[in-house]
């Protein structure tokens, strides 16, 4: 079985850490997404991945063969190892025909095989017949699969994607992630890519890291990482939230009960490491869908009570900003409420936990 | 190329290729390096040595240091005639052509003037017919009463003996501005067709009539543009030597260029002469540095940029013919009348304005290649052709290695590079004569290949300068992908990286072919008789026998223009493959 090992990676730019000591694993036929915000480190994994750049420190290996150690260093040539870049770098001067050989032709397969596994990965990406084309002739989307078919053709070990749908309009982007999903699922390699869209790493990831200053900040499944985000900065980068203080009243077996300041209770679920105690002082993060509205003279129990300062159809439902006593909160709802009315939140405690703040 | 460009902006993250662990291509890459690096150094350093050098008997190896050049040039008032000369007509040139050049670029990308693309082919030309050309062309049209200009208007009104004189100061400028304005023409439309129109669009919308807006609006976005050509052309003009020797000394008007090689020529003191380039040479760095400062600074209207949507076009109204005849005026003054006079010249047995079958001959032709000149011609078309190359593949080196490696001391390479920018061409000269006699172990002194060395560093500057803007224009991802996809260093370069800039060196070595094929300016203090090439022909005979020298110079232009009709017709068939790429 084929895996890749990245082990304590780092790489840095003169003084700047651009990556420290970033682990992970991938096995064959897995998916894993790197998620972080522009400029945290996830172009440069990928390129010391794939041999452009030479780490600082750390090891690679690939099916257990170190590309990179203290003393091996593996040339990109020699490594076996697909890339698709954020620009796509197709060569304009070739057709895609030739795009899509160049690889074949480096590792010295036959012309007639060669032709046929062009033909192969082309239909593969369902552009047949556009062979003849120049890539200055296609559109983005085109150009785009061009360049997955041409890193995918030579049977790589790992491939890497960075940034592959960025470059494309938001419509086009939507339905290319299931595409490049349906089409990376079945190849079995090791696929490492990377994104700063969310909802690109939950649909096409098996699993997520979370890359926050050149290290992993938190990895998982992405209903791990959604419903038990540990973090502020792992709770706002995938998926909305919004974040109250409050104070640890008692410690229940799934849950925490927490005080906000007017004394209203919520139920936030824990699975952080440690298990606060009560009387610790708590940031909660609240998903929008968590939230039930109810007009305000229906209020009962243990729902806050709030404003609504802002509020936009979006069609399937509706997004409010509620300003509450605790701050503010954004809820989904299937009713309407007008701006400035009175409502009363219940909270659910499965999409409210506690984290720990930035 | 526009994809190309984005893409360029688009790839974010720092690039930085794997170092290179490979010893002998690091040994490779030193060697190279220091072999363009000395030289590029050598004329300098040589032109210092010379320049505190005593003479004895006019022989540049005996004698030890002094500072009697010294003396004779910055401390007497011997230089300050020819120095206050170059720099009023550097500045005359440089405000001429920035003037007319900028109206040119303003009138072919935002007017609607008529037969505007064929004058947008035309006007570039004359930056390939080098001033010897242009000089010598006037002469003959403008030569006091024998010039055809002069006697067709004599003819005409017989009261004007000539209606105007080339041997002057105004002759000189007047040749160096038509031979200098595309160069100003160029950089001020490539700036004027980066200014998003929707700028100016919204000046007018604010009620500015349009003349006010090209005036306030676009003059401004394209000052940049106007203050760096000027200091160009400045540097080009002063640096110059065939039109102020040629035009000039006939009527007392004397550069730093003209007296040095005139210093040389009648058995003056080299070391002299060398101290005289000095000047020059401050000249030049001024000019230079000045440029580059501009140029830095200019980042800051960078923002301002937009993406460029179209062009704009100003109806001129009935005003579109005084624009077309501006354009038809300079392109017969620089481009259609020099060329006329040189072929009709060419034919004559003598000067005369007067057209009769009896003064009519083939003579000069029969003598150009006759065995006295053939030489001259064969050295001509080899270093056109063989020494051009040899200087492309030099240049191609040294931007590879700054544009491409992370070699240690690629910063004082790039420094290198640029400094023959700031060397005229009679100090290059100087320099290197005084380096080729002093070490005649090297062999080179008075040999062809000498010359080519004088060029490839002439050129130097220009052509590292234009090759590394084309690498630039490649991602490097371009080349990364064909690393992860199996090809090694050379393979990449091969198959990607210079077909990718095919275009680019294409157009630099039709440039180098004709630079190569005119160079006049270092040659001059160079060559010796087993060494002549075309344009020391045309020197020669200018005085002796013009119409030899007609003869010479029109067949070297038509040459020329063929080598730049077939170069544009492949650009041209090349580009229609992967246009949009």
């Amino acid at each position: 079985m084929t895996t890749l090992e990245v082990q304590n990676l780092s790489m840095s730019y003169r003084s700047t850490a651009a990556v420290s000591e970033l682990s992970f694993s991938v096995a064959a036929g897995e998916i894993v997404g790197i998620l972080g915000a522009s400029g945290c480190g996830k172009t440069t994994t990928l390129r010391c991945i794939a041999g452009l750049l030479r780490p600082t420190s750390g090891r690679i290996l690939l099916d257990g063969v170190p590309m990179v150690d203290e003393t091996v260093f593996v040339q990109p040539e020699a490594r076996g190892i697909g890339m698709v870049f954020q620009s796509y770098a197709l060569w304009p001067h070739l057709t895609v025909a030739n795009n899509v050989a160049y690889g074949l032709k480096r590792n010295g397969v036959p012309s007639e095989e060669r032709r046929r596994r062009v033909e192969e990965a082309l239909s593969l990406v369902s552009l047949d017949g556009y062979g003849t084309r120049y890539p200055g002739e296609l559109s983005g989307g085109q150009q785009q699969r061009v360049a997955v078919a041409r890193s995918i053709v030579t049977r790589p070990k790992a491939l890497l994607l960075d940034e592959p749908l960025s470059n494309l309009d938001a419509k086009l982007r939507e339905r290319m992630r299931e595409d490049l999903r349906e089409l990376l699922r079945p190849l079995d390699i090791c696929t490492v890519f990377i994104t700063h869209d969310q909802a690109e790493a939950m649909v096409i990831a098996d699993r997520i890291i979370v890359m926050r200053d050149g290290r992993s900040v938190r990895e998982g499944t992405a209903r791990e990482l959604y419903t038990a985000p540990g973090s502020q900065f792992v709770a706002s980068i995938l998926g909305a939230a919004s974040f109250l203080r409050g104070v640890v009243k008692s410690v229940e077996p799934h849950c925490v009960v927490v005080a906000t300041d007017q004394g209203h209770h919520l139920a936030a679920s824990c699975n952080g490491d440690a298990r606060p105690s009560p009387g610790n002082e708590v940031l909660i993060a609240i998903r929008p869908e968590a939230v039930t509205l109810h007009p305000y003279a229906e209020a009962s129990g243990n729902c806050l009570p709030g404003t609504v300062q802002r509020a936009s159809f979006l069609g399937g439902h509706s997004e409010f900003i509620i300003e509450t006593v605790a701050g503010e909160v954004r809820a989904h709802s299937n009713a309407w409420f007008e701006p400035g009315a009175q409502v009363a939140l219940a909270i659910a405690s499965d999409g409210c936990s506690l984290v720990t703040p930035d | 190329m526009t994809t190309t460009a984005s893409r360029t902006t688009s790839a974010a993250p720092p690039v930085v290729r794997p170092r290179r662990r490979l010893k002998p291509w690091n040994m490779l890459l030193w060697v190279g390096a220091a072999v363009v690096a000395a030289a590029v150094l050598t004329p300098i350093v040589y032109l210092v040595i010379g320049a505190f050098h005593r003479d004895t008997d006019g022989g540049m190896t005996g004698g030890g240091l002094s500072l009697a050049n010294l003396h004779a040039v910055y401390g007497s008032t011997k230089y300050l005639r020819p120095l206050g000369n170059s720099v009023l007509l550097g500045a005359l040139v440089a405000l001429c052509s920035t003037v007319l050049g900028g109206v040119l670029a303003w009138i072919c990308e935002r007017t609607d003037v008529p037969f505007r693309r064929l004058f947008a082919v035309l006007i570039p030309i004359p930056i390939f017919i080098s001033p010897l050309l242009t000089s010598l062309a006037w002469v003959a049209l403008a030569a006091p009463r024998a010039g055809f200009l002069n006697a067709s208007v004599h003819a005409v009104v017989p009261s004007i003996n000539s209606v105007m004189t080339i041997y002057s100061m105004q002759g000189v400028v007047m040749v160096l501005t038509l031979h200098l304005t595309p160069y100003a023409y160029l950089a001020i439309r490539a700036a004027l067709s980066t200014i998003d129109p929707s700028l100016e669009e919204a000046s007018t919308t604010l009620g500015v009539s349009k003349l006010a807006t090209a005036w306030r609006m676009t003059l401004p976005l394209v000052r940049p543009a106007i203050i760096t050509s000027a200091l160009l052309i400045f540097v080009f003009a002063i640096e110059d030597f065939s039109a102020p020797s040629l035009l000039g000394t006939p009527a007392g008007f004397t550069t730093i260029p003209s007296e040095v090689y005139f210093d040389v020529a009648r058995g003056g003191t080299v070391g002299e002469a060398a101290m005289a380039g000095s000047l020059l040479l401050w000249l030049a760095v001024l000019g230079l540095s000045l440029q580059r400062r501009v140029i830095a600074r200019t980042a800051r209207y960078g923002s301002i940029g937009g993406k460029p949507s179209g062009r704009r076009v100003i109806a001129l109204g009935p005003w579109r013919y005084l624009a077309a005849g501006v354009s038809l005026l300079y392109v017969l003054m620089a481009l259609i009348g020099p060329y006329c006079a040189l072929v009709y010249g060419s034919f004559l047995r003598f000067v005369t304005p007067h057209i009769n079958r009896r003064n009519m001959t083939l003579d000069n032709f029969r003598r150009m290649i006759s065995v006295d000149n053939i030489d001259a011609l064969q050295h001509t078309l080899v270093l056109a052709f063989v020494g051009s190359t040899a200087a492309l593949i030099i240049y191609l080196f040294v931007a590879f290695v700054l544009a491409r490696t992370h070699m240690y001391g690629r910063r004082l390479l790039d420094y290198t590079s640029i400094l023959p920018f700031a060397l005229p061409g009679i100090v290059i000269g100087i320099g290197l004569l005084w380096a080729f006699v002093s070490l005649p172990q090297l062999g080179i002194y008075g040999t062809v290949l000498g010359l080519a060395v004088a060029y490839a560093v002439r050129y130097m500057g220009l052509g590292v300068q234009q090759i590394k803007g084309a690498f630039v224009q490649i991602t490097p991802d371009l080349e990364g992908s064909a690393s992860t996809l199996g090809a090694s260093r050379f393979v990449v370069f091969r198959t990607i990286t210079l077909p990718l800039l095919a275009r680019s060196i294409r157009a630099v070595w039709t440039t180098l072919v004709v630079l190569f094929s005119l160079e006049i300016s270092a040659t001059i203090l160079l060559y010796t008789p087993s060494s002549r090439t075309l344009p020391v022909l045309i020197w020669n005979e200018v005085q002796e026998d013009p119409p030899a020298a007609f003869a010479i110079a029109s067949v070297e232009l038509t040459a020329i223009f063929v080598v730049l009709a077939l170069s544009r017709a492949f650009v041209r068939q090349s580009s229609d493959s992967f246009s949009a790429g």
